[in-house]
């Protein structure tokens, strides 16, 4: 992004990332318990609701500032 | 019918030590190497595309979507047990925050400073926190 659209494209890239990061803590966080009680494949795909939920959470205000 | 063995949560320190044991290349397969490959490089393209569709902050959203992680944890219990595969998304955990300090620091440095250093500054970034974060968690 930084060398095809130059440094405020990937600003803004880096940005909407921060709600795709705090998804990703959400994942990691809750495929430990998923892991527990089902098998890998599974809580890896449960575990996506979670990121959606909070990537989504954090998606508006990033989304709309 | 025995209860099985109590495993440490991410806030328990536990005794083993990080080593480097260039033996274990060996042990790596072309298979699971090309399965994460895969999942990264889709992840790539879908999120290029949402770029395209919806503006570049929204694709920025996906390139922390987590696939490599979710083809490892499936790889990791298949080649061991979900006991590491739970010790791999508990590292995820502190490689989620760092790659949270990566975004905003690049978030504020990408158009202030040159590229190069903004980026060169976001990895130090995502270095201290898995480290700190790695330390505070585990390393006795």
């Amino acid at each position: 992004m930084l060398l095809d659209k130059g440094g405020h494209a990937a600003r803004e890239n880096a940005t909407g990332m921060l709600a795709g990061s705090a998804g990703m803590i959400a994942y990691a966080a809750a495929a430990v318990p998923l892991l527990r009680r089902m098998r890998a494949s599974y809580a890896a795909a449960a575990a996506l609701g979670a990121w959606v939920a909070v990537a989504a959470i954090i998606a508006v205000p990033v989304l709309s500032a | 019918m025995s209860n099985p063995p109590e495993e440490a949560p991410i806030t328990r320190r536990v005794a083993e030590r990080p080593s480097l044991q260039p033996g274990k290349v060996r042990e790596i397969r072309a298979r699971n190497l090309g399965v994460r490959l895969i999942a990264g490089a889709l992840t790539s393209v879908v999120a290029g595309v949402v770029t395209i569709a919806f503006g570049v902050r929204a694709g920025g959203i996906l390139l922390a979507f987590p696939a490599i992680l979710a083809a490892s944890l499936t790889l990791i219990e298949e080649q061991e047990d979900s006991a590491e595969a739970r010790e791999d998304a508990r590292g995820a955990v502190i490689g989620g925050c760092a790659l949270a300090a990566f975004a905003a620091t690049a978030a504020i440095a990408m158009g202030e400073l040159d590229g190069g250093i903004a980026l060169a500054l976001a990895t130090v970034a995502w270095l201290l926190v898995a480290l700190l974060g790695y330390r505070l968690a585990w390393f006795r």
